[in-house]
């Protein structure tokens, strides 16, 4: 009668060591107070139905993608593109800067806009989660030669003024071309990233 | 041992080593059918140009599905040799890796290869073509002849400016320029090269003059390297006719003809000799000389008529090829004339041992100063002074007095010996004075004082103040002896202190003419 308890104990010790082992299944803890996440940047639709649904801001961009025939690009799915669209007070500082005197984009030189909306697709996913590097790094526009360069990076440092912006081309990183800083950054459609810029970016040797 | 405790044992070991099981990592699970890395270059070929500074990077971005593990860069080169450039192992996404480097490029690369390996160790390999442009040379400028030497005496034909321009980059732009003496001048008209030419050449006779040093041309190629070379000349020319007088001021009386000794000689040959007078500022041609034999040398003593109006006489020689040279005599007619006469001011009133026969009373019939016990001696001394020069004061202003006006023209400060002054003459010259504007001493002429300066002008017994540079008019008193109412002019030309412990003890230097 002893020796059966004697098991009955270690049988049941037994047990215990067994669920001991199996807690390490477990995550780790990441964190005490607080475990931080962001809102959920993902729209169910693509760029284009995006640009289509906020009309108000891309008109001209719009009309000058349908202009030019690229807008394809934002209509696909079956490949990841980074967006960097234009508003309407970009694209108006774009057509004073180019085609001064002239007021609808449809009458601008065609070959010369689609350059420029080509500059402004890049080839992949370059969302500040993790695909993008706080220092610059060349990328590949859809525009082809020298023309085509351009740098992104995304601002990570809470005490600069601009953290969490996308920037294209900064200060020295191609060139001479101009810095631009996205205005809305990391929307993310079903066919890319979305950043959103008040000035069109160039190349500049 | 029972059969229970066996049973135990054996599930203890079991348990413990299932327990130990489950504290392992899972494995990373790859997936094979994910695609294998790409390699895209941002451009199909890289156009390498070493003789600029700003060539763009290699860029490529790699992507992999999988994750990468290495991407290796190489260098293959011309002989198809290949060098591993580098190896990165870290990625800040493995999914997507932007490569971008400003290479240190050399002639023998050809391509760049980038091979990119996954987490399976499927390797792709991409290979960007490089076009490199060599370091080019600069320009090069080569004169045929090397230099230009014309001699004029040995004359002849200019030789031809000849020059050949090449570059193995292609030229932009040529310049020229003619080097002279007197400093570089543009020659012709820059030159653009649109097409980018090799090779410039240029022949041409320049006509190159006395005084030009050199031919300048400036090749700037397409990389905006320069190039200058210069052509030397020497253009030699013997020296223009040398022209020797014997005197450099002639004395005339009103009409009177004077001789003028000359000699003449020239490397080249004389051709002829002009004469000119001067009156009124205008040149006047006497006679002229013409030499028909192209003597080297000529000695002539041609006669002038010397008018009242005749400032100055001008020689002018010119030889056989033109080249001239020209002296000027000064010509002093019907006036007296002396070029430089010092003057004291009233402490040298009767003489400084440190500066000594220089007094501040001027006698116009002399020409000289006198101290004040000469003037006081007797009344003929006291009419051979006529003006007297004073200095006022700390910053010692200059001033000119009459011999008369007592205390007023300062008469009392002129001091002799035995206490007496010039307050103390028999007699007082009454000389009247006046400052003249912007009249021309140097080319004033009996004829033009008399003309410009009306005697009726004339009033003042002073002078205050006056500098080195102006002229003053005078005009004689009746009792001078000199002669009444003559009227001269006097230029002052230095002004100095000669006692260093009295401001007002002072020298001026002046020129006076005074008309007959």
């Amino acid at each position: 009668m002893r020796n059966l308890k004697n098991i009955y104990v270690k049988i049941g010790l037994l047990i215990a060591l067994v669920f001991l082992f199996m807690s390490c299944d477990m995550p780790l803890q990441q964190n005490y107070d607080y475990e931080s996440s962001v809102l959920d940047p993902h729209i169910s639709v693509t760029a284009w139905e995006y640009l289509k649904a906020n009309d108000e801001l891309f008109s001209t961009f719009t009309e000058a993608l349908e202009y030019t025939g690229l807008d394809h690009y934002y209509k696909q799915t079956d490949r990841k593109y980074t967006f960097l669209v234009l508003n309407n007070t970009a694209m108006r500082l774009y057509m004073m800067d180019k085609f001064p005197g002239i007021n609808a984009i449809t009458e601008c030189d065609k070959e010369l806009v689609k350059d420029m909306l080509l500059y402004h697709i890049v080839d992949g996913e370059y969302s500040g989660y993790g695909q993008l590097p706080v220092e610059p790094m060349f990328v590949l526009t859809l525009l082809k030669g020298d023309q085509g360069l351009m740098t992104m990076l995304v601002r990570k440092n809470p005490w600069q003024a601009d953290a969490g912006k996308v920037v294209i081309n900064d200060s020295g990183s191609n060139g001479s071309s101009p810095m631009r800083l996205a205005i809305t950054s990391n929307i993310l459609p079903t066919n890319g990233v979305i950043h959103i810029f008040e000035n069109y970016s160039y190349y500049k040797k | 041992m029972t059969m229970s405790k066996k049973i135990v044992y054996l599930l203890m070991a079991l348990i413990t080593f299932g327990g130990v099981i489950s504290c392992e990592d899972k494995k990373e699970i790859l997936d094979s059918s994910k695609r294998e890395p790409e390699i895209t270059f941002a451009f199909d070929v890289m156009n390498i140009d070493m003789n600029l500074i700003d060539n763009l990077p290699v860029v490529a971005v790699i992507r992999s599905e999988l994750g990468l593990k290495d991407v290796l860069v190489q260098i293959e080169k011309k002989d198809n040799n290949i060098i591993d450039h580098k190896t990165i192992t870290e990625f800040f996404n493995e999914n997507a890796f932007s490569y971008s480097e400003k290479i240190n490029y050399s002639p023998d690369y050809k391509s760049i290869i980038i091979k990119a390996t996954d987490k399976l160790n499927r390797t792709t390999s991409a290979s960007l073509p490089l076009n490199i442009t060599e370091v080019k040379e600069p320009p090069t400028i080569v004169f045929n002849p090397p230099s230009i030497l014309y001699d004029e005496i040995e004359g002849g034909p200019m030789p031809v400016t000849s020059f050949t321009v090449q570059s193995i980059a292609g030229l932009r732009s040529l310049e020229m320029f003619l080097v002279a003496e007197s400093g570089q001048t543009q020659y012709g008209f820059p030159i653009d090269f649109p097409n980018q030419e090799n090779e410039y050449t240029f022949s041409q006779q320049i006509m190159y003059k006395e005084g030009d040093k050199g031919f300048r041309v400036k090749a700037t190629d397409i990389y905006g390297q320069v190039k200058i070379g210069t052509l030397p000349v020497q253009y030699l020319t013997p020296t223009p006719p040398v022209i020797t007088i014997t005197e450099d001021t002639i004395y005339a009386d009103k009409d009177q003809k004077k001789t003028i000794p000359l000699e003449v000689t020239s490397q080249r040959g004389i051709d002829k000799i002009e004469i000119y007078r001067i009156e009124d500022g205008v040149e006047n041609l006497v006679s002229t000389i013409v030499k028909e034999e192209k003597p080297l040398k000529v000695n002539i003593t041609p006669e002038v008529v010397c008018t009242n109006a005749t400032s100055k006489i001008k020689i002018v020689a010119t030889d056989k090829v033109n080249k001239s040279s020209e002296v000027l005599i000064t010509t002093i007619v019907n006036m007296h004339f002396i070029a430089h006469l010092e003057i004291g001011s009233q402490p040298l009133a009767n003489g400084y041992n440190r500066y000594p026969n220089v007094y501040p009373l001027l006698s116009l019939k002399d020409f000289k100063t006198y101290p004040v016990d000469y003037a006081v001696e007797n009344e003929s001394n006291a009419a051979n002074v006529d003006m007297k020069f004073y200095a006022f004061g700390g910053k010692a202003v200059l001033r000119m007095y009459s011999i008369d006006g007592g205390t007023g023209t300062k008469s009392n400060e002129f001091k002799g010996s035995d206490g007496k002054s010039v307050l103390d003459m028999p007699i007082q010259n009454a000389t009247r004075l006046l400052k003249l504007g912007d009249f021309d001493f140097d080319n004033a002429t009996a004829a033009s004082i008399e003309r410009d300066i009306p005697l009726s002008n004339i009033v003042s017994n002073t002078i205050n103040p006056f500098e080195v540079g102006d002229v003053l008019a005078f005009k004689t008193a009746s009792t001078s002896t000199s002669g009444g109412d003559r009227v001269g002019i006097m230029k002052i030309l230095d002004n100095k202190q000669v006692n260093p412990n009295n401001v007002t003890a002072r020298v001026i230097t002046v020129s006076i003419k005074f008309p007959k």
